[in-house]
């Protein structure tokens, strides 16, 4: 990749000093509008975030920091969080299905017991302790 | 800017702010519940055309800076957003 074409792909940012604002354009093929929301939520107590353009083609975000922060690293942080985010909600659709599995398993204890089944089959009982407590330990009858 | 309109115009000889919303963007319930939140300390004014929805913010004291109001009204409107997200 020429340099040329690397910082063509790296700057998103237009940074307005005099203004003290810069405006970061984000694709949504890229970044969908949900990572942008939550990237701008991150930055929401140093910064005034104001999102426009077009949700489909390019995504604008105006970021206008609170206190000195230089306009760069603030743009370059959003980006960060952009990426962050990015991967945040891949994993966690990765993992869904592990999730729900791991809360069913907690879950089934509360479950009404399966027809035919006896609820030590379903949750198994390796140390053989579920069984119930009068079958061995029960009151013996006393001899008249 | 984001975008080619002003989203946020301050009118300080009608001491006011006109925030312009793109409900692509920004829901209407949270625009909407936002500046119910916002009734104690402003007069509100909700005007909706096409895709934006336009709020004029009076503050009700003279100690509120019209410069930032309407970008903490933007600002409050997003984590209104944010906390009806999952995750």
């Amino acid at each position: 990749m020429s340099k040329k074409r690397l910082k063509s792909a790296v700057d998103n940012m237009e940074v307005f000093d005099a203004e003290n604002y810069l405006i970061l354009s984000v694709n949504p093929r890229i970044y969908s509008l949900d990572v942008v929301y939550y990237a701008a939520y991150v930055l929401l107590d140093r910064a005034y975030v104001i999102l426009g353009g077009d949700p489909k083609k390019k995504i604008l975000v105006e970021l206008r920091p609170k206190d000195n922060t230089d306009l760069k690293s603030l743009g370059r942080e959003f980006n960060n969080e952009l990426l962050n985010y990015a991967v945040y909600l891949k994993q966690s659709a990765k993992n869904q299905k592990l999730k729900e599995a791991i809360l069913q398993r907690v879950l089934m204890t509360n479950l009404a017991p399966v027809e035919g089944c006896e609820p030590n089959e379903l949750l198994g009982d390796p140390g053989g302790i579920t069984k119930p407590w009068g079958r061995e330990h029960g009151r013996k009858k006393k001899k008249g | 800017m984001a975008g080619k309109r002003k989203k946020v115009s301050v009118d300080e000889r009608k001491n006011r702010v006109v925030a312009v919303f793109d409900t692509r963007f920004y829901t209407p319930e949270s625009i909407k519940s936002s500046a119910e939140d916002f009734e104690d300390c402003c007069r509100l004014q909700i005007r909706s055309w096409k895709d934006d929805i336009t709020v004029v913010l009076s503050p009700k004291s003279r100690d509120i800076n019209l410069d930032f109001l309407g970008y903490e009204f933007y600002n409050y409107v997003l984590a209104r957003m944010r906390s009806k997200m999952p995750g």
